[in-house]
């Protein structure tokens, strides 16, 4: 059951990668960073839960996810935000 | 759970590309938003190879200082970004 999770966590952000890699567009990047990023390190972090010997460092995983879910979605809108507010004139109001 | 860490060191070199080769800073924040994650995630993986329980405080506490740290670059290269309504 870990190694499972673990295994669909790791191809989620390998595909993470790959679009950060090979995309054209900084929103593309963006929108390939943040779902696969914040999805597949949250799913390799239920598969460690599963792992965990005691329930202290249960626990810490799991807040560790809930840190994660609060700021992953929060970094690239800022960078997003960020990016718009940088152009000159941008091509429609977003 | 070796082979999960050998992944994990390919996906940091991979990212690094984007991070070196970004055409703006806010790329190269993404790639090191990425790279961040994945330095979570290996603390994670050491933290339950060898049973050290702080390994994950610092996970915990990287996690909210990688937040901090994108807003304290983004403040930096623009400062005043801030768009008046019009």
């Amino acid at each position: 059951m870990s190694a499972i999770l673990v295994a669909i966590g790791l191809a989620i952000i390998g595909f993470g990668v790959l679009g950060t890699i090979i995309l054209p567009d900084i929103f593309l990047r963006l929108h390939a960073s943040t779902k696969c990023g914040v999805t597949g390190t949250v799913t390799v972090l239920l598969g460690l839960v599963f792992q965990s010997g005691s329930a202290a460092m249960a626990f810490r995983l799991l807040l560790i996810i809930v840190f994660i879910f609060w700021v992953g979605p929060l970094i690239p809108h800022i960078l997003g935000v960020a990016y718009v507010n940088d152009q000159d004139d941008p091509k429609e109001d977003p | 759970m070796n082979w999960a860490t050998y992944i994990l060191y390919f996906f940091m070199a991979a990212s690094l590309y984007r991070l070196l080769r970004g055409p703006s800073v806010y790329d190269r924040l993404l790639a090191f938003n990425l790279v961040s994650a994945q330095v979570i995630l290996l603390m994670c993986f050491h933290a339950i190879r060898h049973e050290r329980s702080y390994y994950l405080d610092v996970a915990m506490i990287y996690t909210l200082l990688s937040f901090a740290e994108t807003i304290a670059f983004v403040r930096f290269y623009r400062p005043t970004s801030r768009k008046e309504p019009a």
